[in-house]
């Protein structure tokens, strides 16, 4: 997979899925404390435009945000908020909404700004909204790694499948990381992700010449815990940092630290 | 001890100083009938007038449906649901066929009669919850909430078809001009142009009437009495790609995690 800059310093991972609600904002942040408990700086990123969740999830009140500095009223530093979870946060602010037409202009305005993020971090997660939308898409092209979340339901996997069956066409990925979100069983992520592989290599890779490679890295199981931290709006990492969803999510931080964070720093 | 601070306003409101025959006789004469009295209580008078204005603010005046105002922010709305609550959407646009022509040829009223009946067969032909709007002279635009692409199709062409066999009984009675449509080669068509927003779409919704758009020019460029549907074939996953996806479900998922798949790292 190639970088989009090859002077970045910061791996760009790209948290998505293909539905909505499957836990991508509560990982995002999750991910990142987990990440940044390891030594290394983590930004997360809305990069849904504005319609991200992160503000919601990290009780979090910004007065500025990326559509700040858009319009030339802020800077970069101004709108990076420090979390208690160890890493930063970056919002696009409910204005950039407009911006989602995502004309050259605000790609450009997106390329420039995370250029100069890059020297800043060691990873930059980008939290992106459900779906195939054009600001998706673009999110992830900006990606050297794909995390995508789906929940272990008929509706989600077909969602998950769309999205990656996109992913592929579109944008030529060869490999995409599954993260399996309220698991009920050891060994149902992985089941899952075996199936979504099958019927990738039937329908698609033979139809496009490609081979897909899913790679099954991670399983969060269903927790009490998870639901309890959302609603006190706290991190799960910090509040119940033993709970088996918090120490899955330490385990899916050290295999991205080996595999991708720590493997070419 | 500081003195409470009174719940409600001390000053009662004098209809007195307020101008308010303006909206009074507009009121009146579009039959407004939830204006209760002048010697009701003056808030509630008030509130009445405001609300009847609000409400004539939102509908076309020609027809009673809802006009552009009332679709854009209807539209804006719905789209965030459809982004939202995993709820789908068809987004309609119909317009004439050479409304131009008809115009050229027939009297005003003519034409005012035949784009009323055309509002009249197109609320007839949708459900109570969807959205008919007016948005330009021969400019139609439906909203059917909560709709899959099958039945937005079904219903896209009921549009198309009962435009084709309106009746125009009686209005020759109205024209200037005689003879029917039919025999100066002019029959009465239209076409529709649709875009369907799966569940979970998120993108902006002018981009959505974009979709619509490119559709009703093509019904148009392809001879008009069409309807062009944009179903966002991207997404599109078979019901034999389902039925192996969901295979796992009727067996033990943990089960079919025997298989190889590419783990971790």
């Amino acid at each position: 997979m190639t970088k989009p800059n090859s002077k970045a310093v910061a791996k760009v991972m790209a948290i998505t899925s293909g539905k909505g609600g499957v836990g991508k904002t509560f990982l995002s942040s999750n991910l990142a404390a987990a990440i940044a408990k390891r030594g290394h700086r983590v930004l997360v990123m809305d990069a849904d435009l504005g319609l991200a969740n992160l503000d919601v999830v990290l009780n979090l009140y910004p007065k500025l945000t990326l559509h700040d500095v858009f319009m030339g009223k802020a800077q970069l530093q101004e709108c990076i908020i420090k979390t208690p979870g160890g890493f930063d946060v970056l919002l696009a602010g409910s204005g950039l909404v407009e911006y989602s037409r995502l004309t050259s202009g605000v790609r450009d305005d997106f390329l420039r700004i995370m250029e100069s993020l890059h020297p800043l971090y060691d990873v930059i997660l980008l939290d992106t909204g459900a779906g195939i939308s054009d600001v998706v898409l673009f999110a992830v092209s900006l990606a050297s790694e794909v995390l995508l979340v789906a929940t272990p339901e008929p509706t989600s996997l077909t969602d998950a499948y769309a999205t990656i069956k996109v992913l592929t066409s579109q944008q030529k990925r060869q490999q995409i990381r599954m993260i399996i979100n309220q698991t009920a069983r050891l060994g149902d992520g992985r089941a899952i992700t075996v199936q979504l592989q099958q019927v990738l290599d039937r329908f698609v890779s033979k139809a496009q010449g490609v081979n897909i490679k899913l790679v099954h890295t991670g399983d969060i199981p269903s927790d009490p815990s998870v639901k309890m931290a959302i609603m006190r709006r706290q991190l799960l990492m910090l509040n119940t940092p033993g709970c088996p969803a918090a120490l899955a999510i330490s385990q899916l931080a050290l295999k991205l630290d080996e595999a991708v964070i720590s493997r070419s720093a | 001890m500081p003195a409470p601070v009174p719940n409600t306003p001390t000053r009662s409101l004098d209809l007195g100083q307020l101008r308010l025959d303006d909206a009074q006789a507009l009121l009146q004469r579009v039959n407004y009938t939830a204006l209760p009295e002048m010697s009701a209580e003056p808030t509630r008078y008030l509130q009445a007038v405001i609300d009847g204005l609000c409400q004539l603010s939102q509908r076309d005046p020609l027809t009673g449906l809802a006009n552009r105002r009332q679709f854009e922010a209807s539209l804006i709305r719905e789209n965030d649901v459809v982004a939202r609550s995993g709820r789908p959407a068809m987004l309609l646009l119909l317009t004439v066929d050479h409304f131009q022509g008809l115009q050229h040829t027939r009297s005003s009223e003519w034409v005012d009669e035949v784009v009323r009946r055309i509002a009249g067969v197109m609320s007839r032909s949708v459900r109570p919850q969807d959205l008919v709007a007016r948005c330009g002279s021969d400019e139609f635009a439906v909203i059917l909430t909560d709709c899959n692409a099958a039945d937005g199709s079904m219903v896209a062409e009921r549009l198309r078809e009962r435009v084709e066999h309106l009746a125009l009984t009686g209005l020759d009675a109205k024209d200037m001009s005689s003879g029917d449509l039919s025999a100066k080669g002019m029959a009465l068509t239209a076409s529709v142009g649709a875009a369907f927003a799966p569940e979970w779409t998120r993108c902006p919704a002018s981009a959505w009437l974009d979709r619509a758009d490119t559709q009703l020019y093509q019904a148009k460029a392809r001879g008009g009495n069409l309807v062009c549907l944009d179903l966002d074939p991207l997404v599109a996953v078979s019901a034999e790609e389902k039925n192996m996806l969901f295979a796992a479900f009727g067996a033990d998922l943990a089960a079919a995690g025997a298989h190889t798949v590419e783990d971790s790292l």
